[in-house]
């Protein structure tokens, strides 16, 4: 797990396809796309968050920096609201590469992967640190 | 044993106060007990529903910022299942998320427990509200049931610790108290002979315990102080028995004489031999020398220290005279009569002693006088003179005769003793017949001679010469020895003149003697004046 230990130090990257149309986000609209609370920027845009599996290791990190929760937070966050079926949880991917597969398919998409693993196909819309 | 009204009765009292304070207290105690249970219920309710508000902020957070409708109404139909709870409502920003009042009549009135709910990820942004309206009629009609529950059990409490104290009191203080009581009825103060000690079988060693036993102590000294009593009461009273025989049937007579209140108290000797007198004054009167007994009682008067004074007195009683031997004493004894400043006590102790007074009146009469003659003997006659030689004074004339009888021996040999006995006798009544004044002393000197002595006022010598004759002639007159015979006898008389004072019987005497020697050597049968 070294680089997880590389990984936990270094800063995330908040990517959209190369061609999306958005642009940028801010931190507050990353933790309500994220959280569930919205689907929609502020701009109009729909965005569709994805995250990783469980015990994936950029996960913790990013809820970490993001809201300040670690993972068990966020699972139980989300059992609360899974039964109402008003707000639904990111999709997950098991791995960046997946993530930028779906990035390639979906132009809403919105992911994170540490910085260096971003490529030309990305944009960075935000860096988390 | 008087009845007394019922609630005078010490327990009763005692039974009636314990529950009225009993009662007082329950009461007292189950007001403030209720009180104190309503509010602290009714606290504990609102506490429990802010509680239940409290439990369900997180989730409705949750639920409000992610305007999650289904979740809020799941949250307030959760907390609508609390009794306690009659309204909620969730708040998402300004709009109502979801909302349930059961009784919506009821809102106005009720001020909701409100929550503030916060961003789940930024805890400085208000995102909305929880309100919490408790049911107040459910959580009212909880508290005053437990209230109520509280005061009936403090008022069930109360009952019982007042019984309790009530039977204790009863059995530890009211019934040892009866007892005490009725055991003391039984004392019978009148009758201390048979007092009895109280015995009500308390062991205790505590106050009341003292108490009886201090009674027990009164009763029991009150019971041997009344022996006691008894016992010197009848000794005193034999005494008093005996001392009064002795007083009433004493052969002397005695009496208590107060010189201010007179005679106090007599025995019926003292009346008996000195009469009833009912004063001091008729006491003192009664004898023939009152002046001494004045005197006598004056010196007790003066002195209260003086010994006692014998007197013996003689008074008349039945025109004969009665001789008594008084003592008289002072009596120190202050206690008996309180008594004035010069009063004086003292007791006057009476002997009758005539009997004695005659036999030695008679005895001294026989020691003086000669049995024969009647005149006076040597001894009497010595003692007579010397009397007369005392009182002589120079406004007197003294004179002793010495009688001798001539040739008296021959008549004793020639007619017998009685024959001179007859002689001797009436010479002697001759003599006396002479000299008869009280004053005059006519004595037998001894056989055939007598000696005369007297004191006349003024008497010339020719009058003396007058009575030496006269004497002479009475003397010689024929003496009837029986009676067809009679002899005839002269007499040699020797006169003394007692001219000067200080010298003895003796001494005239014997210048009467020497006259009389010189008439006999002269011829007998006359007289010589010296």
């Amino acid at each position: 797990m070294s680089d997880g230990a590389n990984a936990s130090e270094a800063a995330l990257a908040v990517v959209v396809a190369k061609d999306s149309k958005i642009e940028s986000i801010s931190k507050r609209e990353l933790v309500d796309v994220y959280m569930g609370r919205f689907d929609v920027l502020e701009s109009g845009q729909v965005v569709q968050p994805v995250d990783y599996e469980n015990g994936s290791v950029f996960r913790g990190l990013f809820y970490r920096t993001l809201v300040n929760k670690n993972e068990r937070q966020i699972n139980a966050y989300w059992s609360r609201l899974i039964f109402s079926g008003r707000a639904k949880p990111p999709l997950q991917v098991s791995s960046p590469e997946q993530s930028l597969a779906y990035l390639r398919r979906n132009q809403s998409a919105l992911a994170y992967m540490p910085v260096e693993r971003v490529s030309e196909e990305m944009k960075i819309v935000l860096i988390l640190e | 044993m008087n009845k007394r009204p019922f609630t005078q009765k010490l327990n009763v009292r005692v039974a009636i106060i314990v529950a009225v304070i009993g009662v007082m207290l329950s009461l007292s105690g189950s007001v403030l007990v209720f009180r104190l249970a309503l509010d602290k219920q009714e606290t504990i309710s609102y506490r429990l529903v802010d509680q239940l508000a409290a439990s369900a902020v997180k989730t409705a957070a949750i639920a409000a910022y992610v305007d999650d409708e289904e979740l809020a109404n799941e949250i307030i139909n959760g907390l609508m299942i609390s009794d306690m709870v009659s309204g909620a409502r969730i708040y998402a920003g300004q709009t109502v998320l979801a909302a349930n009042i059961s009784n919506p009549d009821q809102l106005p009135v009720v001020s909701p427990i409100e929550r503030e709910l916060y961003h789940p990820f930024n805890e400085d942004e208000l995102i909305g509200e929880l309100d919490l309206y408790p049911d107040t009629a459910f959580i009212r009609e909880m508290a005053l049931q437990e209230a109520q529950g509280s005061a009936i059990q403090i008022i069930l409490v109360s009952f019982l610790i007042t019984i309790i104290i009530a039977g204790t009191l009863q059995y530890t203080l009211s019934m040892p108290l009866i007892k005490l009581k009725q055991a003391f009825e039984t004392v019978d103060p009148s009758n201390p002979e048979n007092l009895q000690k109280l015995d009500i079988d308390y062991k205790r060693q505590d106050e009341l315990g003292y108490l009886i036993e201090q009674i027990n102590g009164l009763i029991r000294a009150v019971r041997a102080n009344f022996l006691a009593e008894r016992k010197l009461r009848l000794h005193t009273e034999k005494l008093e028995q005996q001392l009064r025989l002795l007083f009433e049937k004493a052969s002397i007579g005695v009496a208590l004489i107060s010189t201010q209140k007179g005679i106090l108290i007599e025995n019926p000797k003292f009346n008996h031999i000195v009469g009833t007198n009912s004063s001091l004054t008729d006491f003192i009167e009664i004898f023939d020398d009152p002046e001494s007994v004045s005197s006598v009682i004056a010196s007790l008067k003066a002195s209260l220290n003086s010994k006692p004074i014998g007197l013996d007195l003689s008074y008349q009683v039945d025109g004969s005279r009665r001789w008594v031997h008084c003592l008289f004493a002072t009596v120190s004894d202050q206690r008996l009569v309180a008594r004035e400043e010069d009063d004086v006590l003292f007791e006057v102790i009476v002997n009758d002693i005539t009997d004695r007074k005659e036999r030695e009146a008679e005895v001294r009469y026989q020691a003086q006088h000669d049995a024969l003659t009647g005149l006076y003997n040597r001894l009497g006659g010595e003692k007579r003179l010397q009397y007369l030689l005392n009182e002589s004074s120079a406004d007197f004339s003294c004179i002793f005769l010495l009688v001798d009888l001539d040739k008296f021996k021959p008549i004793n040999d020639t007619y017998g003793h009685d024959a001179g006995d007859v002689v001797l006798v009436e010479c002697s009544h001759r003599i006396k017949t002479l000299f008869n004044e009280s004053t005059d002393v006519c004595c037998r000197w001894g056989g055939d001679e007598f000696v005369i002595g007297f004191k006349r006022e003024a008497l010339p010598y020719s009058s003396l010469n007058t009575l030496c004759n006269t004497l002479l002639h009475s003397l010689e007159e024929p003496i009837e020895v029986s009676p067809d015979f009679r002899v005839s006898i002269s007499a040699s008389i020797g006169v003394a003149q007692i001219d000067e004072a200080g010298k003895s019987v003796e001494h005239w005497i014997a210048i009467a003697d020497k006259a009389m020697y010189d008439v006999k050597s002269q011829g007998r049968a006359n007289y010589l004046i010296t």
